[in-house]
């Protein structure tokens, strides 16, 4: 058996160099200036989760029978705006749309709602108007929501990263998470570079942001997973039809879809409620591990009945061309099931003192951590 | 296997649990070894059986399957109706569980596509109903033809399968008494019959009740015709006619009669005038409601079957777009 190499010693430890994880890690560094350390499987930043979405800057609209959700959104969109406003597509049109039936908000409500959180709706321009058919379409409106590029995100952490000293780690596969033994720190890491070699990092703190896969790292620690959905989402990258060039659709809320300009390809994302979940489960159990089971699933896509039942409601988007498919594994709360809270997920101590788990949903709503690190770092220095 | 027709098939159901499985593997099976893409839309009409329960552990079994649940029974044609609003195919078929065989649906497909319209099932071999029903259903199918100048075979079941285009047509229809094999002929698309031998999936099987049957050819009729209302205003004017007439001879009694009873020359003329307004009242009546009925239906002003249009674009291309002076 080879030695292994020498723990490295670090103030914190993030598991995962997705938009959560670099951001927490941001924040360690420069406010209360400890040394961090990121382990990254890929290699590269906001490669899984962070860029495998429909790029959505939020600004309330989305959740409209979640007030906090859409709430906080709204506030924390305006930061998002000005902090990365390099790496975010304002240029198109935004729309959203109330079909009169099957849908869980009535357009009355939706307005309501959006007066409430302060969320701009405006008359559509008569040709964006005209794009729905109205048969089936209660209303139309034309809102503030933006699209963000991952791969422009993903250079600016990087750079602030290196500015903050942060040590980044690619290809470095973290195993499990142990407690420290003898003089070591209070929590150990056992991690894998690519080539298999094997190395320890150690940290008062660590934080588990490998989010649809944050079980996974509990599960091979040898503890207790959390109640997490894990689901196997697909979103149909379209080159869309003149019509639909600068134009981003939301039709809310029930079984409907949604087009979004996405900057990374230069094409669209279009994503249905019914046909964008492929298959899922109820990841406590332990039964499916996560990784293993995406890279070995049949990925057949649903672009077609994604294309066929949004075309009814908007004709244009028949003529769009699919020129591939996003796939990606999405976790989802058991809260967020029943309604549209978009609660970010930051369990203390989760198994082990010191470790603390972290899942979010939605990019734009990392400044609400910011308290709960504080408050988390604040407990820890108080003397045991 | 065709892989680019897609086909969507609607089942409406009501407390067929303990056939749901059997029917389902059956249809499942059918549509994917012709082809690729399809759906197979199940509508619970308020079922009180087990068919929920059933159906979640079915869902993980077989592919390609939608379920709506509605929140009550809401009525055959109300669930197939809920099934077909969401439908993605180039066809749709609808089928009953228990009566309709599965295997013959890609018949139906082929059908339909051929007629570029509608194909509805006509049940031959041993009947299912009693006599009574029967003799029920020509009596129905008799009054829809002469009443409302429309084709139905008295035979016609709910299997039947529609191109997408006939189908949009049908959908924009909003009546409140649904009837789909009526809707499909208003519409106009090319429709035909496909004679089928049902199968008995339950035994013994449900009977449908006369009563019940009765109430909703009533109810039909007078939503889609306004000829009993016709028949009886024309009725009232005949009734005024005679009123008519009978004052004439009320007349007539009155001035060549001697020793008439006292009394009955007023009396009889009043009873006279006073019908005369009546029927004349009602049949105006009749006529303003035969219009109210029009006018309520939401119904299309017009189908269009298909559009074409000129190949040549322009008229003359050889012309520029020049003129010689400035006015």
């Amino acid at each position: 058996m080879s030695a292994r190499a020498p723990l490295q010693r670090f103030d914190a430890l993030i598991v995962g160099g997705g938009l959560f994880g670099c951001w927490l890690a941001l924040g360690l560094a420069r406010e209360h200036r400890l040394s961090v350390a990121i382990l990254e499987r890929e290699p590269g930043l906001l490669r899984r989760a962070s860029y495998g979405n429909q790029a959505r800057v939020h600004n309330g609209y989305h959740y409209p029978r979640s007030i906090l959700t859409g709430l906080r959104s709204r506030v924390n969109s305006g930061r998002f705006l000005r902090e990365y406003a390099d790496c975010v597509d304002t240029s198109f049109t935004k729309l959203y749309a109330v079909p009169r039936a099957r849908s869980n908000v009535t357009a009355a409500q939706f307005e309501a709602f959006c007066a409430r959180i302060g969320a701009a709706l405006r008359k559509p321009k008569p040709e964006h108007a005209r794009l729905f058919d109205h048969d089936l379409i209660e209303a139309v409106w034309e809102t503030d929501e933006w699209a963000f590029d991952a791969r422009a995100l993903a250079r600016r952490m990087a750079a602030e990263l290196q500015q903050a000293g942060v040590r980044v780690l690619f290809e470095t596969d973290a195993e499990r998470v142990r407690a420290g033994a003898g003089g070591e720190p209070r929590l150990v890491v056992e991690a894998k570079t690519r080539a298999g070699e094997p190395l320890d990092f150690g940290a008062a703190h660590v934080f588990n942001c490998t989010y649809a896969e944050l079980n996974g790292l509990l599960g091979r620690s040898g503890l207790p997973r959390l109640p997490l959905k894990i689901e196997l989402a697909e979103m149909a990258l379209v080159e869309p039809p003149p019509e639909l060039l600068r134009v981003g659709v939301t039709v809310m809320c029930g079984p409907f879809f949604s087009l979004m300009p996405f900057p990374p390809r230069q094409l669209s994302t279009l994503s249905h409620v019914r046909y964008t979940p492929h298959h899922s489960w109820q990841d406590a159990t332990g039964k499916i591990d996560a990784r293993a089971w995406f890279e070995a699933c049949e990925k057949r896509s649903n672009f077609d009945r994604m294309r066929r039942d949004s075309m009814r409601y908007l004709p244009k988007i028949g003529a769009c061309v699919q020129r591939d498919s996003i796939w990606e594994l999405k976790a989802v709360l058991p809260a967020s099931e029943a309604n549209d809270s978009r609660p970010i997920l930051f369990v203390r101590d989760a198994g082990l003192p010191g470790l603390t788990c972290v899942l979010g949903g939605k990019i734009d709503n990392v400044y609400d951590l910011e308290r709960e690190v504080r408050e988390l770092l604040a407990a820890a220095a108080v003397p045991a | 296997m065709n892989s680019s027709l897609f086909v969507s098939v609607v089942v409406p159901l009501s407390d067929d649990a303990d056939i749901l499985p059997g029917f389902l593997d059956e249809l499942s099976r059918a549509l994917a070894t012709r082809w690729e893409n399809y759906e197979i839309v199940l509508v619970d009409d308020g079922s009180r059986d087990a068919t929920p329960m059933l159906v979640e552990e079915l869902l993980r079994r077989i592919a390609c399957v939608r379920y709506l649940r509605l929140s009550r029974a809401f009525g055959l044609e109300n669930a197939v109706l809920a099934g077909l609003d969401g439908t993605l195919g180039d066809v749709v078929v609808v089928l009953q569980p228990e009566c309709d065989p599965p295997a013959l649906v890609p018949q139906f497909v082929d059908a339909a596509r051929k007629a570029g319209g509608i194909v509805i099932g006509t049940r031959r071999g041993p009947a299912r109903d009693g006599a009574l029903y029967r003799a029920g259903r020509r009596g129905f199918a008799w009054i829809v033809r002469r009443w409302m100048g429309l084709d139905l075979h008295p035979d016609a079941a709910l299997f039947l399968a529609c191109t997408r285009q006939a189908m949009n047509a049908v959908l924009r229809i909003k009546d409140k008494s649904r009837a789909l094999r009526l809707f499909g002929t208003w519409v106009g698309f090319r429709q035909e019959y496909l004679p089928y031998e049902p199968i008995e999936r339950r035994n013994p099987p449900r009977r449908r009740s006369v009563l019940e049957g009765i109430e909703r050819a009533v109810s039909l009729i007078v939503t889609n015709s306004a000829r009993p209302l016709r028949i009886f205003s024309v009725l009232g004017l005949l009734a005024g006619f005679l009123n008519v007439l009978y004052i004439g001879y009320i007349g007539a009694i009155a001035l060549f009669k001697e020793r008439v009873a006292e009394g009955w020359i007023t009396l009889s003329l009043q009873h006279a005038v006073m019908f005369l307004l009546v029927f004349m009242i009602l049949s105006v009546l009749c006529e303003y409601v035969a219009r109210i009925l029009e006018e309520t239906r939401e119904r299309p002003a017009y189908v269009v079957a298909e559009e074409r249009n000129s190949s040549v674009m322009i008229a003359n291309e050889e012309r520029r777009n020049v003129v010689a002076d400035a006015q």
